[in-house]
């Protein structure tokens, strides 16, 4: 017997309804923790003004003066751009033999290991670089290992980025470059690569905002201390996420509104990153 | 009812903000093959699609006008009844990459529900295969990927995976354009045979005059989102009334 | 150099023709060794790291269930990996099942019914949720997830106790199931990114298919998703190994007590948690250290295995339906 029409109206309807509610559902987490981050930041932040919260150091048991992030901030920004400015200088040339070199072996070996590192568990990452760095060459927590484990976290992500990027540059472009005759290295790094600076300067950002956010790499590496600005790399060190995470399990008050209060700096950093890369580029991918 | 399987009354269609038909009518008889013929970027495929209410899909087409299957409007029917009755064949071949020869075809009977067991599935595949003059070739790997099929097997699969809803009216888009001279005279073969003897309606869209004139019973020459001359093909092949017609039969167009 | 054994090797690369490619190859060459170098690293420190502990234990540090750290005293010493191993399967396995629904759901309604006025701004939604990191993901957890599972999970244990799932009371919030679900949030966007990329490659010519044979709108998704399904399957199996590396958000919602209950309202431990949760502690023990890196080499291969798998599954897939040359 034909499955009547209205049935497979009726079906239709109801399945869709069902696809739209479960997304709607998906993304409902994402704006409730935005809801909560912000009610409860802010609510940190006020107590003691925006420029004192981000420059003074914590007083996590000090009920009457809570302090600032601004130890963790500073560490945040010291290691975040570290790590961008060393996995640009290896992400770049790595992108540039995957994507140069299409169809060799070397270029897909590449391009495999880069695509199998992204998908690495970070705190693997980080035990990796406890072990080398902490326990044998500097022998403690320091900053140098926090940067050196959040390199690596973004170095295999911005290749592949950078690579796509690449790729996408018109053939033409590419022999209209060559033709004019410039050594290679000349043709690729001031013509070829600038066509595609707007996917690489997407990469580079993700990378950023990936650094910031990262934890799980600095539980072994940087050591936490938020007291006074540490900034030499063979010292300890902290960092805003890893000050959330630490912060949050303190059973004080004063210590778990600073974890809000710096999830919120956080946050804004991401977002504006974020709005920034989509300035930049239709599609962002994130993965 | 008025005696036509399909009747397309003044259709007009802009897309993206271009006029793409402007005013065509036609009229197909019942079991006839009615060739829409005319020179590549006239409109022809635009005209299936509206037909096939296709259009609905793209936000930026404006269709209008009216489209009768047996003298019912398209427009007061759910669009996918509208497709299953006037179900539509591709200018490149396109069965269903991941499912296997038989199930491409099955697709289709089973969305509709009309089969009532696993046999008389069986008969509307090999019915619709052997009408798409596939069955031989295919029998004995039913169960093989489309991928292991040539292209002109593949431009047949899809004939037979739309023969299996079994519709009324049949609309081919160029469906030999891009298929080797043995596999396109196989496709030509297969649907004069359905017309004649499953009384199948078929309008077939071609840039070729001489398959136009081969295959149709009814010529309708579009041009530039116009017709510019229809009817029956013998006339319109030997005494073409308007000049710009006699330069499409002569390949000027 | 010309004729050199050097220049012989580069020249063996395709796409290398002359003296200018060869420098140019060699000066990259550095970038991509630093990736393998990377790899083998990560290899080397973990294996070497477990072996103390593997020499002591043996394979046992897999499969047993005791954790005794005893300070000052290394022979009493045992650590067995199996709770917690246990543990990053379960809740990384309810992550998937929870995700599998809403991220196809997701990425159907941003490539099938979304208008396109609207795409733009939802998909800077589901970036930003892919973006947004690990701890503050924790931190709602912490503050907002276990403590409204807490009352849900007590219900369903004071009322189907009968299903092993339900069978513990729980004692707080903090449970496998808070774990799983927050899990679960994490990698929805993901594997619905994955998905949304290969349900975007399907053919127009494929899609008009299947409306032309008279198919809703549903079941021409359908039809669809049967053709992404491998990306589906391989998009949870990344999420899955994701699930099981994810340290921070877990450890602040699991509880971490050393347990194997097919109860998922009881606390738990996954590796990762256990690692972040014990390791400031491990230099105080002789083995401790070890056994936390011999669990990251369970993560480590359990990781490299999903992920080649669903890798290679996807290259397959992609060559034989799509039509994409290797």
């Amino acid at each position: 017997m034909p499955r009547s029409l209205r049935a497979r109206k009726l079906e239709n309807a109801v399945g869709l309804a069902v696809i739209v509610a479960l997304a709607i559902a998906s993304v409902l987490p994402l704006i409730h923790i935005l809801y909560m981050v912000i009610v409860r930041g802010v609510e940190a932040i006020a107590r003691i003004g925006l420029y004192r919260f981000l420059t003074e150091p914590p007083h996590p048991f000090d009920p009457q003066n809570p302090g600032g992030i601004g130890p963790a901030l500073v560490g945040s920004l010291e290691l975040s751009g570290l790590a961008i400015a060393v996995a640009t200088l290896i992400a770049l040339p790595a992108s540039v033999l995957i994507a140069e070199f299409r169809g060799s072996r070397i270029s897909r070996g590449t391009l495999l290991l880069a695509l199998t590192l992204v998908e690495f568990p970070t705190i693997l990452v980080g035990l990796t670089v406890y072990a080398v760095l902490v326990d044998h060459v500097v022998g403690g927590y320091n900053m140098l290992a926090g940067a050196v484990a959040l390199t690596l976290v973004i170095l295999p992500y911005m290749a592949v980025q950078a690579s796509e990027a690449l790729r996408g540059v018109p053939e033409g472009v590419r022999e209209a470059a060559y033709s004019l005759g410039a050594t290679r290295l000349k043709t690729v790094y001031a013509l070829i690569a600038p066509a595609a600076r707007r996917g690489i300067l997407v990469g580079i950002l993700i990378g950023l905002a990936r650094a910031a956010g990262e934890t799980a790499p600095l539980l072994f590496t940087v050591g936490g201390a938020y007291e006074g600005y540490h900034l030499c790399l063979y010292k300890v060190g902290g960092a805003v996420p890893l000050m959330i995470y630490q912060f949050i399990q303190m059973p004080y008050k004063p210590a778990q509104d600073l974890a809000w209060g710096a999830a919120l700096v956080l946050m804004t950093i991401i977002v504006g990153v974020m709005l920034l890369a989509r300035l930049l580029v239709k599609e962002v991918k994130i993965l | 009812m008025t005696g036509y399987a399909l009747e397309v009354r003044d259709l007009r269609v802009t897309l993206s903000g271009k006029r793409i038909l402007d005013g065509v009518s036609f009229r197909c008889p019942e079991a006839t093959v009615t060739a829409v013929m005319g020179p590549s970027g006239t409109g022809k495929s635009t005209m299936l699609r509206a037909i096939n209410r296709l259009l609905d899909l793209n936000p930026e087409a404006i269709v209008e006008g009216d489209i009768l299957i047996h003298g019912r409007s398209v427009w007061e029917m759910e669009p996918y009844e509208v497709r299953r009755r006037a179900t539509m064949v591709f200018q490149d071949p396109n069965p269903f990459p991941h499912m296997s020869i038989y199930d491409n075809v099955a697709v289709g009977p089973r969305l509709h529900g009309l089969a009532r067991s696993k046999r008389e599935l069986d008969e509307i595949v090999r019915w619709a295969l052997e009408r798409a003059m596939l069955w031989d070739e295919v029998k004995d790997r039913l169960g093989d990927p489309p991928s292991k099929l040539s292209g002109g097997q593949r431009q047949r699969l899809s004939l037979a995976r739309a023969l299996a809803v079994k519709p009324e009216i049949l609309l081919l888009d160029e469906p030999t354009a891009n298929v080797d001279p043995v596999n396109a005279v196989k496709i030509e073969e297969a649907i004069r045979s359905l017309v004649r003897e499953e009384g199948i309606t078929v309008v077939f869209v071609t840039h070729m005059p001489s398959q136009a004139v081969r295959v149709s019973d009814y010529l309708v020459f579009l041009y530039d989102g116009h017709v510019v001359e229809q009817g029956p093909s013998r006339e319109v092949a030997l005494n073409p009334s308007n000049p710009l017609t006699e330069k499409f039969f002569r390949g000027e167009l | 150099m010309n004729g050199g054994p050097l220049s012989r090797l580069l020249r063996r690369v395709r796409g290398v023709r002359s003296r200018d490619d060869e420098r140019f190859l060699l000066l990259h060459l550095p970038a991509s060794l630093t990736l393998l170098l990377v790899i083998l690293a990560m290899l080397g420190v973990f294996i070497a790291y477990s072996i103390p502990v593997i020499s002591r234990e043996g394979f046992h540090v897999f499969t047993d269930t005791t954790w005794r750290a005893v300070e000052g005293d290394p022979q009493a010493e045992w650590y067995g990996l199996l709770p917690a191993i246990y543990g990053s399967v379960y809740t990384s396995l309810i992550a998937v099942l929870i995700a599998a629904p809403l991220s196809v759901s997701l990425a159907v309604a941003l490539e099938e019914l979304t208008p396109r006025r609207l795409r733009g701004s939802l998909s800077l939604l589901t970036d930003l949720m892919a973006a947004t990191p690990t701890i503050i993901y924790g931190l709602w957890g912490l503050a907002f997830l276990a403590p409204h599972m807490y009352p849900i999970l007590s219900w369903l244990s004071s009322h189907a106790s009968w299903i092993p799932l339900f069978s513990k009371h729980p004692s707080s919030g903090y449970t496998i199931a808070t774990a799983g679900v927050l899990l679960a949030v994490m990698s929805t966007p993901f594997a619905a990114a994955v998905i949304r990329e290969a349900y975007s490659m399907i053919p127009l010519s494929i899609r008009e298919a299947a409306y032309s044979l008279g198919a809703t709108r549903l079941e021409v998704i359908r039809i669809l998703l049967g053709m992404v399904k491998p990306s589906i399957v391989a998009g949870l199996a990344l999420a899955f190994a994701r699930a099981v590396g994810e340290t921070v958000a877990v450890s602040l919602v699991i509880g971490n007590s050393m347990t194997i209950t097919p109860s998922v309202t009881d606390s738990g431990v996954t590796v990762s948690s256990l690692i972040a949760s014990q390791f400031g502690n491990a230099g105080f023990y002789h083995y401790m250290t070890s056994a936390l890196f011999a669990g990251g080499l369970v993560i480590f291969a359990i990781g490299l295995a999903v992920n080649v798998a669903a890798v290679w599954y996807m290259k397959k897939w992609e060559e034989k339906v799509m039509g994409v040359a290797p």
